[in-house]
């Protein structure tokens, strides 16, 4: 791999990303003014649900929460910026250039990793700054939970990639997995203030360890050791996916030029 | 610069492209020609990878396209029949972009894509998002970037479609320097006979995925095209003499059109065809034979 390469893939990725309102809009305008709303009324739904609950706020959950469930609509917008590609004619000139499909891969999914990692940063930011969210666990825990939860959407990201022949698919898978698995993974109210049913279910969204990583972190002080198991299950289902997304779309690719 | 040794591409049932062969050597500029369908872009496409041929190869400067693409693609500068440029970047943003994927310093890339900005009279469009371009500025830009990084072999398809007569005839100049002044080896596919004509050393005609001939231009005309007077008369028929020399030629037919006289429409209109490639290219493919009802003197 060339890093002046991927230095020029990730830039270019970014010129159109930062020219594109809607990623601020969606990522942070509007989980914002969820949190707001939402914060205060959570208060005693926290306090009931969390072992450390009577400790907690209810910005200690609606943070996380609505961060994490917006943060998902990334892999939208990293979805449809491969897909556009091959509707613009840029995919093919990509692919008739020197450039390796690795680069092409990795130098456009940096820039997007980067965006979630600051809209996560952003909005804790905000609801430290202007709701009563705490930071009451190690730094390097928290750390580890961005990283993984960052992972685990551009894995998603890429699977959509993979799997999805159009930009309406897209669309409607990016809105399942980030509005049902959201709310589903606890993203909007904890799962223990959800049906039964869904407790069960819970443990398949990456949405459900995210938060709880996340909420344990902020909220109820855990360290590294306490959250190494959500991280590590994110990460895994991270590696699983892109090995999976990968070899579905080196299929594809050699398909497309057989054909 | 480019060899082309006997591919074969198959799409099901249909031989898209059979056993094509031919070569582009370095200073060349080669014409590949054929109607719609006829396998151009399939060979183009199969030239730099981006489809796999059944059989055959594709050397770009010693390099196998198949076993050594990174090398072989970085030699070429290619321009498809699609334009392909990002919408959301500007003129200048697109060239750069793809200067730097070539190699080019950030300066170089700069440097390269003010000067093809120049020579493509994008002037007043640089710095307008590409998305809002008209066709015939888009093509400019779409060329403009298989031109960045000078390459040794530049494979343009249909690359004048939508411009204007005063902008093509630029776009022929270009072409025809990046031949001539650096060396570059041109393989130039277009519906425009007379242009090929105009910029082409040698031409490839492929008809049905096949090579029907392949040679420079003035050996194709004379070995494949005749020169013809035809003549069409008010009741629509038409009549149609091949001649060795329209001008000296006509006279006497027309005398002896005059002397049968009687019976016959007036004569409404007089066509010269005078031997050129395009009369080559027609004789070759056959196409035009059946869209003309002629009438044998």
């Amino acid at each position: 791999m060339r890093p002046d390469r991927l230095i020029a893939i990730g830039g270019n990725e970014w010129r159109m990303l930062w020219k594109d309102q809607a990623v601020v809009m969606l990522l942070i305008v509007t989980p914002a003014v969820m949190m707001g709303i939402m914060a205060d009324g959570l208060g005693p739904v926290v306090r009931e649900s969390f072992d450390a609950g009577e400790t907690m706020s209810g910005a200690d959950f609606a943070v996380p929460g609505f961060t994490v469930m917006f943060a998902f609509f990334m892999t939208g917008f990293m979805a449809n910026g491969f897909f556009l590609e091959r509707g613009w004619g840029t995919w093919s000139r990509l692919r008739a250039s020197s450039v390796r499909s690795s680069e092409v891969l990795l130098g456009k999914t940096v820039p997007y990793a980067a965006v979630s990692a600051l809209q996560i940063a952003v909005m804790f930011a905000f609801g430290w700054l202007a709701l009563d969210l705490h930071m009451r666990g190690s730094v390097p825990a928290l750390l580890l939970m961005v990283v993984a939860v960052v992972a685990v959407i551009m894995a998603v990201s890429l699977f959509l990639v993979a799997f999805c022949s159009s930009s309406q698919q897209i669309s409607a898978l990016t809105n399942l997995v980030s509005v049902v698995g959201g709310v589903i993974g606890g993203a909007f109210l904890p799962v223990d203030a959800l049906p039964g049913w869904t407790e069960y279910v819970a443990f398949a969204t990456p949405q459900y360890w995210a938060v709880d990583g996340l909420t344990g972190v902020l909220g109820a002080g855990q360290g590294v050791g306490d959250v190494a198991l959500n991280a590590a299950v994110l990460l895994i289902g991270a590696v699983v996916l892109v090995i999976i997304s990968a070899r579905r779309l080196s299929l594809a690719e050699q398909e497309r030029s057989a054909v | 610069m480019l060899q082309v040794v006997d591919i074969v591409k198959r799409y099901g049932g249909v031989t898209a492209v059979d056993k094509v062969s031919f070569e582009v050597a370095a200073g060349e500029i080669v014409g590949l020609l054929g109607v719609n369908g006829a396998g151009k872009t399939t060979t183009l496409e199969s030239i730099v990878g981006l489809v796999t041929p059944d059989s055959g190869t594709v050397t770009i400067d010693g390099h196998d396209i198949r076993t050594d693409p990174q090398r072989a693609r970085a030699l070429v500068g290619f321009a498809a029949q699609n334009t392909a440029l990002y919408p959301r970047l500007t003129v200048r943003e697109n060239l750069r972009f793809f200067g730097r994927l070539t190699g080019l310093s950030r300066g170089e890339a700069d440097t390269r894509a003010a000067e093809l900005i120049e020579l493509l009279e994008l002037r007043e469009q640089a710095d307008r998002l590409s998305g809002v371009l008209s066709g015939g500025e888009s093509r400019r830009a779409h060329v403009g970037v298989a031109l960045m990084s000078r390459p040794r072999l530049l494979l343009l398809d249909e690359a004048t479609v939508g411009l204007d007569v005063r902008t093509r005839t630029h776009m022929l100049e270009l072409v025809t320097s990046a031949a001539r002044e650096t060396g570059a080896a041109v393989l130039f596919s277009s519906h425009y006979l007379a242009e090929v004509e105009a910029i082409c050393d040698r031409v490839v005609i492929i008809h049905r995925g096949r090579v029907l001939t392949s040679g420079t231009v003035s050996e194709t005309i004379s070995r494949h095209a005749t020169s013809a007077v035809e003549f069409t008369f008010g009741d629509g028929t038409r009549q149609r003499h091949e001649v060795a020399d329209p001008a000296a030629d006509l006279p006497p037919l027309l005398a002896r059109l005059s002397t049968k006289g009687g019976g016959r429409a007036e004569l409404t209109s007089i066509n010269v065809r005078r031997a050129s490639l395009e009369t080559a290219f027609w004789a070759l493919t056959g196409e035009d034979s059946e869209a003309v009802a002629e009438e044998v003197a």
